[in-house]
């Protein structure tokens, strides 16, 4: 056995005084030369300073955080302990309760955070990346993906319209879908040089039928990006007779050469076809010179 | 065109081009709050204030809760006790809720007891300085106390607490005295490593002899 080996053991005993006379001055000489048994010792000192009885008056502070979020990193004896303490306690319980109510960390920031890709990763490692949870949450995407693709309103691989419309303005036809067609290019609307709102009118291939069905919704809607412009809800006492729905919209809302779209969604609870967007089409406005149309150019 | 102001003018040739670098990263901040640096010591009292104004502390000063949390992490980060375990915002939030605890617990028990305010005393009391350390000690020790197993506590209370020999600690548990050092050995190397957990980096001083 080293000298450090054999001296370390002494070393509690040398800080409550309690070594005799030989075993005292080994630890002494040793304690001369050995940087580790000094900061040994330093410790031992530190713990005969305060009786047990008076650290343990509350759980402390840091030690319930660790129970509260890093638990199986403690003793079971300690686990055990604190649990005890908690229910005999109502000022640590309620203490407790405060921090489990606090925001996580990444809410409070002010100012920029650490990184967007850091963020991601933090977020990842804490969730998907460990082992149960990346298997449920693998089994939950081959569950929702086929779901998704047959029951998502409006989804990505969903049809652009389930119906048929034309849309009309001022009795010429500006765009049509047709349905289960991929989603045409923008048509392009001309913009009214004197700012007046155009209206334009949506001549439907929906059912007479369903549209006397007063539970149902078909909610307008005018979005460009994340934006949404126009949110209208309709009934189907708003059509005409021929299905036909109108929808005023305002120029001055509008910029110039920018991709806006134009759908309705039909809602209905309990209806398979509940939130599903029945027809959609881009449209853009442009100037009056840009879409001149040659025959109107020549003199 | 002359520039008049020493600001950023895009495209104006001649100008001064004067950024104004806020700290963005972790180290960053850190480096920064340690050195006293205006941005960064707003971005880690964002981040205190986000605990004690956040949670439903009811403190009675929460400027003062979140001014004793920043000098807090100011002690820890210049003592260079703070050693990245984690990064430093998580260590900041950490240190900012231990410390709601603490106080949120004082303010409980003074609101229960109605304790009188104590006179200042005279000059022989610690001073402020002082008196902080000596409460980061204890809460040190009460942290590494608590954190030990039931074996450990057992061989501190005879050891450090009773002042018992090995002898006498091997005739109460049944054991030899050899195997009472050897296992007290362990407890003491078992209590440092706790204690090298404590905000971020051990608090006890070595050094000191008896």
């Amino acid at each position: 056995m080293s000298g450090r080996d054999a001296i370390a053991p002494l070393i509690p005993f040398y800080a409550n005084g309690t070594l005799d006379e030989t075993e005292r001055s080994r630890v002494e000489a040793h304690l001369a030369g050995c940087e580790s048994c000094r900061a040994l010792l330093a410790h031992a000192l530190a713990f005969g300073e305060t009786a047990p009885d008076a650290l343990e008056e509350h759980v402390q502070s840091q030690l319930l955080l660790e129970y509260l979020e890093a638990r199986e990193t403690l003793e079971p004896d300690a686990v055990r302990r604190i649990e005890g303490h908690l229910g005999s306690c109502e000022v640590c319980r309620d203490a407790l309760a405060i921090v489990k109510e606090l925001p996580g960390e990444r809410a409070e920031a002010p100012g920029r955070s650490p990184g967007v890709l850091a963020g991601l990763w933090e977020l990842l490692a804490g969730s998907v990346l460990r082992p149960a949870p990346a298997l449920a949450y693998l089994l939950l995407l081959l569950l929702a993906y086929p779901a998704y693709r047959f029951l998502a309103p409006g989804g990505p691989e969903a049809p652009a319209s389930v119906l048929g419309v034309t849309a009309t303005l001022r009795g010429e036809t500006v765009f049509r879908a047709d349905p289960g067609e991929p989603a045409p290019p923008a048509a392009s609307l001309t913009r009214p040089p004197d700012g007046a709102p155009l209206l334009l009118e949506l001549a439907t291939d929906i059912d007479a039928g369903d549209l006397r069905d007063t539970d149902a919704t078909f909610l307008v809607e005018l979005t460009h990006g994340e934006r949404t412009l126009i949110e209208q809800p309709r009934r189907g006492a708003d059509f005409d007779d021929g299905a036909t729905l109108r929808v005023v919209i305002y120029p001055d809302r509008l910029e110039p050469d920018t991709d806006y779209t134009l759908s309705i969604r039909f809602h209905k609870p309990g209806d398979p076809l509940d939130g599903r967007v029945l027809f959609r089409h881009a449209f853009r406005l442009v100037d009056q010179a840009a879409t001149r149309s040659p025959a109107a150019a020549r003199p | 065109m002359s520039c008049a102001i020493p600001l950023r003018l895009p495209g104006v040739p001649g100008c001064p081009t004067i950024r104004v670098v806020e700290p963005a990263t972790d180290s960053e901040i850190l480096d920064g709050f340690a050195a006293g640096d205006g941005g960064a010591f707003r971005h880690v009292q964002g981040w205190v204030e986000g605990v004690v104004r956040v949670g439903r502390w009811n403190f009675e000063d929460p400027e003062g809760v979140v001014q004793e949390v920043l000098l807090k992490l100011l002690r820890i980060v210049r003592s260079g006790r703070y050693r990245g375990q984690s990064s430093f915002k998580t260590f900041a939030f950490s240190v900012a809720r231990h410390t709601s605890i603490d106080i949120y617990r004082r303010q409980r028990l003074h609101t229960k007891i109605h304790a009188p305010e104590q006179p200042e005393a005279p000059s022989p009391e610690p001073d402020a300085g002082e008196r902080v350390e000596q409460r980061e000690r204890l809460e040190c020790l009460s942290y590494i106390f608590q954190r030990l197993p039931d074996d450990c506590r057992r061989l501190w209370s005879f050891v450090y607490g009773e002042g018992l020999s090995a002898a006498e600690v091997g005739r109460r548990l049944g054991i030899t005295p050899g195997n009472v050092r050897v296992r007290t050995h362990r407890c003491l190397q078992k209590a440092r490593d706790i204690a090298t957990g404590f905000h971020g980096g051990p608090l006890l001083n070595p050094g000191a002899g008896p």
